[in-house]
């Protein structure tokens, strides 16, 4: 008999490997500033992530009732980028370690 | 933004006053974004590194070029790299929504007898005000703003907002402190859980059990302005404040609508 294991094709299995263990070291994390518009927010996060509104809108109001929400991750220098892209439209946002 | 087919636009009609108001608040954030903390090496400018490695200590400043780690030296080193690049990106915006409320040629300029205020409060009889050497005429002004610019906007807007918040003390005196509190706090040796411990000395904004503070504390602002008698200066400023954030929404509203039926325009 054929184990599941054998099945799966070896770039199945990588794929799998780096869904348990993603190499997503990095965290972008938003604060909640009482004046940034909520709407501003959401729009800030479509267009510096170009995330749907539905999940720009889902990070926004993360932010506002938990007072801050992880809303990229990546590699260090991916997460400079985004915070540096929301520094520019006036959102306070943070980079630090998964310590996952 | 440029990768978007449709080109956004949002119209506006700006009264002589508003004009005047924003022209001047625009003017302000350019002048504090081009002061440095320290002074400039002529070499650092070459490479775009600006040797600002802590904070700045204007409160304004703080709020506009806020720390990117909670780590003392990651937050230094990315300073020392990246702060002339906002400056220059924040600078930008101002500079372009300045340009657009300052120029009058062709922008739907409306005659001085024939405008309204936008708060319908009768005719609009246009000022001059003096700028620089010179005097300038404003009158209303519908203007249409276009794809990139409407970013600008955005960001401008929301830049002076958080300029006047500061003044206001809206979001109280620790609003904006928090990545940069663990700078004080000594970092354990291994970095470990210092922005958590830093967190829960402050207020309870991080547990979701607790509705944030600084949420709740909207109305008591609001409140405690409108209370204010007219002569408080404050009341002026809190007023344009409010009237920004209603412009800034409007924006917003009308990029919507475009999103909503793009099959439209």
């Amino acid at each position: 008999m054929i184990t599941a294991h054998s099945t799966l094709s070896p770039d199945v299995e990588e794929l799998i490997e780096s869904d348990i263990r993603p190499d997503r070291p990095w965290l972008c994390i938003v604060w909640d500033d009482p004046v940034n518009l909520m709407n501003y927010v959401t729009k800030v996060f479509m267009m510096v992530f170009g995330y749907p509104r539905h999940k720009a809108t889902e990070l926004m109001l993360k932010v506002h009732t938990e007072g801050k929400a992880v809303v990229s991750t990546g590699t260090r220098e991916e997460m400079e980028r985004d915070v540096a892209k929301l520094h520019e439209y006036g959102l306070w946002a943070t980079i630090q370690r998964d310590d996952e | 933004m440029s990768d978007r087919e449709e080109i956004e636009r949002v119209r506006h009609t700006f009264s002589s006053q508003e004009r005047y108001v924003l022209i001047n608040l625009a003017e302000q954030i350019l002048e504090l974004l081009g002061q440095s903390a320290v002074s400039r090496d002529p070499l650092h400018d070459i490479v775009g590194i600006s040797g600002n490695e802590l904070p700045p200590d204007d409160p304004v400043l703080k709020r506009l070029l806020p720390s990117a780690y909670t780590e003392l030296q990651d937050a230094a080193e990315f300073r020392r790299y990246t702060e002339d690049a906002l400056r220059d990106r924040k600078r930008a915006h101002a500079h372009r929504i300045r340009e657009m409320l300052l120029d009058a040629e062709g922008r739907f300029e409306t005659t001085a007898s024939s405008a309204t205020s936008s708060s319908g409060e009768g005719i609009d009889v246009g000022m001059v005000f003096v700028h620089g050497e010179q005097e300038v005429q404003l009158s209303a002004l519908t203007m249409e703003v276009l794809g990139e610019d409407i970013w600008a906007w955005l960001g401008a807007l929301n830049d002076i907002r958080l300029a006047l918040a500061v003044r206001l003390d809206i979001g109280g005196p620790t609003m904006g402190d928090l990545p940069n509190d663990a700078h004080r706090a000594m970092p354990n040796a291994d970095g470990s859980g210092e922005f958590e411990s830093d967190q829960s000395s402050h207020d309870a904004s991080s547990n979701p059990a607790n509705s944030n503070p600084a949420n709740s504390n909207q109305e008591a602002i609001h409140r405690k302005y409108e209370l204010m008698t007219e002569s408080d200066p404050m009341k002026a400023v809190y007023a344009v404040y409010s009237w920004l954030g209603w412009l800034q929404e409007d924006f917003l509203k009308q990029m919507d609508k475009q999103m909503e039926t793009p099959e439209d325009l």
